[in-house]
């Protein structure tokens, strides 16, 4: 007898749709399991076989042989252990009446049958989607994610036998999505309640408004991973479009915190500074996302900057550019997606005071430590901005500051102003302004001009700091509904601009 | 060769041998001396004695001191008469000092001025100043090439094309610190670079007091630009008193943490820097005499318009920011920002940190 059942295993965070034959026939009683397949889809022999059997059935002393093709595509995961079990007991003659052409079969086992929830069903169900399946048979848990593929019947199932009864009978059990516990209203952190920080609120929203990579430093305590948390509130709702792929992100990691992403809020990912490189990058046998898939359409924060290992902190770099990254494993090459805002913390100096009187670092101490990121990191931030500590007077404030709802509209109303012009090119927001094009969206006026080249030598600028300039106050022209760069929105940009580290390096001016 | 030979020696403190040289006269005797002579001064024991007599005979002075005067390295000891006078007059001055340059003349007047190395602008720009005006009038200004007040002391006698001797507290063939390259380099061929210790000495935390002795013990007088209540300046101040020199130190305001220790030594009846003038006429003994001169007047002679001056008044020479400023003065935050730009070009003002400024100003009229 034979069956075929259709299922599918991940690659990177895309699904390809595969099938699941079994067929027993004459012979030496064998139970095999062929079709490239990784350690824990092997191992699925055993739970399948204790699980038909503690069903009461008796399994053949005959050949059995499971393929999952195509036999060239390596497979991997736990949820080939529904598909195969099925299929073994319809090969041995269960469900007559079941109809497979359009079935769609994933899942994990336990040992008394139960349906266990596995990781990247949502990808798994827009592969199915894409080859035309239309029911899919899941487990119970993952019933959340299905949310995100209209237009298939998805049924979820908590045990072997009500997978059973669903093949023969068409009888579906009684559908429960699990809300993680989280989805308890969490008290997000709104701007209306950051008190003071006035520098540091308008630098967060031009960064979120054109997408510019932001670096916040100053004393300890004077409140930068507070503003970075509130950042995801100013920041525009997910598209569909970039919902779909983010949730297809979380699915493929397992991360249950999925319920704040179907609202439409952008992730916000803030891993700790003893991170190592493959957490940030992604990586592994076979290839998961790091940090930086994660951030995707988000905000990844990296507090205590200069505390991240160095060689962590330098893959940043590609991704920062292509919006992506690419990692290529004995056997595999993924791409993972990686386009995120980088937001950061830092102190000035290892007591973090510099450069105040509190401040007893030695200068020797002061300069290492901003050495600490490189050059070319630092420049990819295109906007930096101090914390101060804040006044006593400032939060005793009892007039309530701006709120998040605010912020974002004017934010959405600059995004929109971009989307317009860059309407049929590559470039989405301002930071992305290659410096070829500058010169057309960031036109200057002679008097503007005449500032900018005061500036430059003033300042000591950096041709790349010249640039990154006028891409931040273009979106400060946006932000101000201006369609020309003026004066203001240059002197603005230059208030914001990337860190001089001419200022760590032995600077007797500000020893006091 | 017998001075530089007790000058090099390690198994003997610096202690044991200006005792052995005030016991027994000369180097040479000291050196020459039979064990019983040696161990009869009291002054070392048989270990030190075995020590010594090991490294006497082991180590080859003679190509030792041929490298020194290969690079140009001099000594000077208690025994010659050209080791500066006020030097060899303190309770404690070392049997010998090794010199790059040219010693000072014995009727040269050197001033110390010393202060600390992380300084505000304010004491950096006085101590600069002070010593130009100062080695324009002919004296020579002796500091330790430390970061902050010394460097600038240094810079300032050399500026006026005056003499000026740095005290190490390292060998002389070590730069430290390594950013006063300039001054390392240049201070030789305008006075001399001292230190007590040999070639290839590291500078230890505790050489430092030591060295500092040494900076007053050859001074008349010693300057205190800015210093901390607790500091190594204040500690050099008190090692003048000692010593007998005259101690002046420059007012601050009390609410500045780098002027307490000034304020402090001049409590306790220090000499206040009032005026170059002043400072010159007590140093020199002359007859006081005294330009009358309004504080006041110095900011009308900017030359600049009303906002501009009301944003200038409100920085000072430690680092202030630009929001700072704003809460201060209330500008506008792009007018502010234009006017710091203007200020910063006509050169009142100076970006010394991300959007934080210190004023540029001469301090002495």
């Amino acid at each position: 007898m034979f069956s075929k059942i259709y299922s599918a295993t991940l690659t990177g965070i895309e699904s390809i749709v595969v099938s699941v034959e079994v067929d027993v026939s004459d012979g030496l009683p064998v139970f095999d399991m062929v079709g490239a397949l990784s350690l824990e889809v092997k191992e699925g022999k055993e739970r399948v076989r204790t699980v038909i059997r503690s069903m009461g059935q008796r399994i053949p002393a005959r050949r059995i042989t499971v393929n999952i093709a195509p036999a060239d595509l390596k497979k991997s995961g736990t949820g080939f252990d529904l598909p195969v079990a099925l299929a073994v007991l319809l090969a041995i003659g269960n469900y007559p009446d079941a109809k497979l052409e359009d079935l769609f079969v994933a899942g994990e086992l336990g040992l008394s049958g139960e349906v266990l929830p596995i990781r990247g069903i949502l990808p798994m169900l827009l592969a199915a989607k894409e080859v035309g399946l239309k029911r899919c048979l899941i487990p119970m848990d993952n019933l959340s994610e299905a949310a995100f593929v209209p237009g298939l019947t998805v049924i979820g199932v908590r045990h072997l036998k009500e997978a059973g009864a669903y093949l023969q009978e068409g009888s579906i059990p009684k559908q429960e999505v699990k809300r993680s516990e989280a989805s308890s209203p969490k008290r997000v952190l709104d701007f209306a309640d950051i008190h003071g920080q006035k520098m540091i609120r308008r630098a967060s929203e031009i960064a979120v408004a054109g997408m510019h990579n932001f670096l916040m430093y100053g004393p300890p305590g004077a409140g930068k991973s507070l503003i970075a948390s509130a950042l995801p509130t100013i920041l525009p709702p997910m598209t569909e479009q970039e919902k779909t792929q983010v949730m297809k992100i979380y699915s493929v990691s397992g991360k249950e915190n999925m319920d704040a992403l179907m609202d439409g809020q952008r992730p916000f990912r803030s891993p700790h500074h003893s991170m190592t490189q493959i957490a940030m990058a992604g990586g592994g046998v076979i290839p998961r996302p790091g940090e930086i898939t994660l951030a995707h359409h988000g905000v990844l924060f990296l507090d205590e900057l200069p505390e991240y290992n160095r060689k962590t902190l330098e893959i940043l770099r590609q991704p920062l550019e292509e919006g992506c990254i690419h990692i290529s494993r004995n056997k595999t090459e993924e791409v993972f997606p990686a386009d995120f805002l980088l937001v950061a913390a830092m102190n000035p100096c290892k007591c973090g005071y510099y450069p105040s009187v509190k401040c007893h670092c030695s200068p020797r101490s002061i300069g290492q430590y901003i050495a600490r990121i490189s050059q070319p990191l630092l420049d990819r931030f295109d906007l930096c901005a101090e914390a101060k500590k804040v006044q006593i007077t400032e939060l005793k404030e009892t007039e309530k500051e701006e709120s998040s709802d605010r912020i974002r509209e004017r934010v959405v109303a600059a995004m929109e102003i971009q989307k317009e012009r860059y309407k049929g090119c590559e470039v989405l927001f301002n930071s992305q302004i290659s410096s070829a094009a500058i010169e057309e969206y960031c036109h200057l006026d002679t008097k503007e001009n005449q500032y900018l080249d005061r500036i430059y030598d003033e300042k000591e600028l950096t041709v790349r700091g010249y640039y990154r300039i006028l891409r931040v106050a273009r979106t400060i022209a946006d932000l101000s509904g201006s369609e020309r760069v003026k004066l203001e929105h240059l002197m603005e940009a230059v208030y914001y601009r990337t860190l001089n580290r001419r200022f760590w390096e032995v600077n007797e001016d500000v020893s006091v | 060769m017998y001075p530089f030979k007790l000058a090099v020696i390690n198994s003997l403190t610096a202690t044991q041998k200006r005792q052995l040289f005030y016991a027994l006269r000369s180097a040479e005797t000291i050196l020459r001396a039979s064990d019983e002579q040696l161990l009869g001064t009291g002054l070392i024991n048989e270990t030190v004695l075995s020590r010594l007599r090991k490294e006497q005979k082991e180590r080859d002075f003679e190509e030792e001191y041929n490298r020194y005067r290969q690079m140009g390295y001099g000594i000077v000891t208690l025994e010659d008469p050209q080791y500066p006078n006020l030097l060899s007059e303190i309770p404690d001055p070392p049997y010998a000092l090794f010199y790059k340059g040219t010693l000072p003349d014995p009727a040269e007047k050197l001033i110390a001025c010393v202060g600390a190395r992380r300084c505000s602008a304010y004491g950096r720009t006085a101590a600069e100043e002070l010593s130009r005006y100062l080695a324009d009038h002919g004296f020579s200004i002796v500091s330790g090439m430390a970061l902050g007040i010394d460097a600038a002391a240094h810079r300032g006698a050399l500026c006026a094309a005056g003499k000026t001797y740095a005290f190490l507290a390292c060998g002389l063939d070590i730069c430290y610190p390594r950013t006063n390259k300039n001054l390392y380099l240049d201070i030789p061929n305008h006075g001399a670079l001292f230190s007590e210790f040999p070639l290839g000495v590291e500078p230890v935390a505790r050489y430092f007091p030591s060295r500092n002795r040494l900076i007053s013990g050859i001074s008349q007088s010693v300057l205190v630009m800015e210093a901390r209540l607790r500091s190594g300046s204040l500690i050099t101040a008190d090692q003048a008193l000692e010593q007998g020199r005259d101690v002046y130190a420059l007012p601050g305001r009390i609410s500045d943490v780098m002027s307490e220790g000034c304020n402090h030594l001049i409590a306790q009846g220090a000499g206040i820097i009032q005026s170059r003038e002043r400072l010159l006429c007590d140093l020199t003994d002359l007859p006081q005499t005294i330009r009358k001169r309004g504080i006041d007047t110095q900011f009308n002679e900017l030359h600049l318009e009303k906002e501009e001056l009301l944003v200038y008044s409100c920085f000072d020479f430690y680092a202030k920011s630009v929001d700072e400023v704003q809460q201060e003065v209330g500008l506008d935050f792009l007018t502010l920002l234009s006017i710091i730009l203007k200020l910063c070009e006509k050169g009142y003002l100076k970006e010394v940190f991300m959007n934080q400024y210190i004023r540029v100003a001469q301090i002495f009229h």
